[in-house]
């Protein structure tokens, strides 16, 4: 949340590189092409990120009047991921083992039997563990939802200047990669060299600044 | 040199921008002149981060009051801290904002902006987006009259000596 409501917390990006004379149609192809795709309870994936439009996380495609407006491009990056309750899945766990434990004792007993020597007492192996708790897991995520977050994100194209609403340094990376797959721009964070340089300090200026030593005042031998 | 470089290396540009905001905002009762002819009020209010970054690294986190008139806030400053982040109230004709300012990324976190004028939907998207532009502008504003002191070596220098005056006076007072 951010861009239309709630908390102002944000990062400032600039989007480096040229967007094409006719970029509305384009750019809305191209949210649809990377929009997010929900997580599945029989998949592997844990975890899943996509663009939605900032109004409406659930919807399932953009339209054009979510997304421009004026100067302004607005969507969201949705993020989902299981998070399941680790109390209902120990206890889960150790019923399916408990029910499964009988039926492999009577398979070693047989075993003894027609074999007639003694034989090590009935254990489930690390490969059967993983198979139920595959399908405790399964189980658990037909009953739940997944945790949906949502970061908006503002991107105003006359000033190439975008805002995504998080300070989260791993989101802000993740972000800044999928931006690139989906529109072909690079963006860089705002800090105080970009700042200079987009304020339009000339390259002798840039120089100094990278030249110059920071000044403490409490270090300082000449006053 | 990479821009990844260059960008690291500049970093403390954040961290002295502060100091002067710090600076003019007690001796100036406040008030800054942009170059555009812009007037605006801006004061520290009432939370403020020093960190020691030569030494060991030691953080002192003020809040209440007023910090930026502290014994605590001038006292780390002559220990060699710099203010890493601080929250500051900025008012331009009947508006005003607060938000924490963090130095070295040049962030603004928990932004408050003017309440809203319009309730249609849209129009609150434009609003919002052109307060928080509003504020943005006032601070690159801002940063672009600090540079032009801090990279004029005339001014630069002098300003260097008003600063370190100003530290050693309030420590003066202090004892």
């Amino acid at each position: 949340m951010g861009a239309l409501e709630g908390s102002l917390t944000f990062k400032t990006f600039y989007v480096e590189g040229e967007p094409p004379d006719d970029f509305h149609q384009d750019y809305l192809n191209r949210l649809n092409r990377h929009f997010f795709e929900p997580l599945s309870p029989v998949g592997e994936e844990e975890r899943t990120v996509g663009w939605v439009p900032a109004q409406d996380p659930i919807a399932t495609e953009f339209t054009r009047d979510q997304v421009f407006y004026n100067q302004y491009i607005v969507f969201a990056m949705r993020i989902d991921k299981w998070s399941l309750p680790s109390a209902w899945v120990k206890a889960m766990m150790r019923k399916a083992i408990a029910e499964r434990l009988p039926e492999l004792e009577a398979e070693e007993a047989k075993k003894q039997t027609e074999e007639g020597k003694l034989r090590p007492k009935a254990k489930l192996s690390k490969a059967e563990k993983n198979k139920i708790k595959l399908e405790v897991t399964t189980d658990l995520k037909h009953k739940i939802l997944p945790t949906m977050k949502t970061i908006d994100v503002v991107w105003n194209i006359s000033e190439r200047k975008l805002r995504l609403w998080t300070t989260s340094s791993a989101v802000c990376e993740e972000f800044a990669e999928m931006f690139e797959d989906t529109f072909g721009l690079t963006l860089n964070m705002d800090n105080p060299f970009l700042m200079a340089k987009h304020l339009g300090l000339s390259e002798k200026q840039l120089e100094a600044m990278v030249d110059a030593e920071p000044w403490i005042p409490a270090y300082d031998e000449e006053n | 040199m990479d821009m990844f470089e260059k960008i690291e290396r500049t970093r403390h540009f954040g961290e002295a921008f502060m100091l002067w905001i710090w600076y003019h905002s007690v001796m100036d009762d406040t008030l800054f002149y942009l170059s555009d002819n812009t007037t605006l009020a801006l004061a520290i209010d009432n939370q403020m981060t020093l960190e020691a970054k030569l030494a060991e690294a030691e953080k002192s986190v003020l809040s209440g009051g007023a910090p930026a008139e502290s014994q605590e806030a001038y006292e780390g400053l002559r220990q060699g801290k710099i203010v890493s982040q601080a929250k500051l109230r900025v008012q331009r004709d009947e508006k005003e904002w607060v938000f924490v300012f963090a130095a070295s990324s040049m962030t603004m976190s928990g932004l408050k902006i003017p309440a809203l004028m319009t309730k249609a939907e849209d129009e609150k998207l434009y609003e919002r987006q052109a307060l928080i532009e509003e504020i943005d502008g006032l601070m690159r504003g801002l940063y672009e009259k600090f540079l032009s002191i801090r990279l004029d070596a005339e001014a630069w220098k002098t300003e260097k000596e008003n600063i370190h005056n100003w530290m050693v006076r309030q420590g003066q007072e202090a004892d």
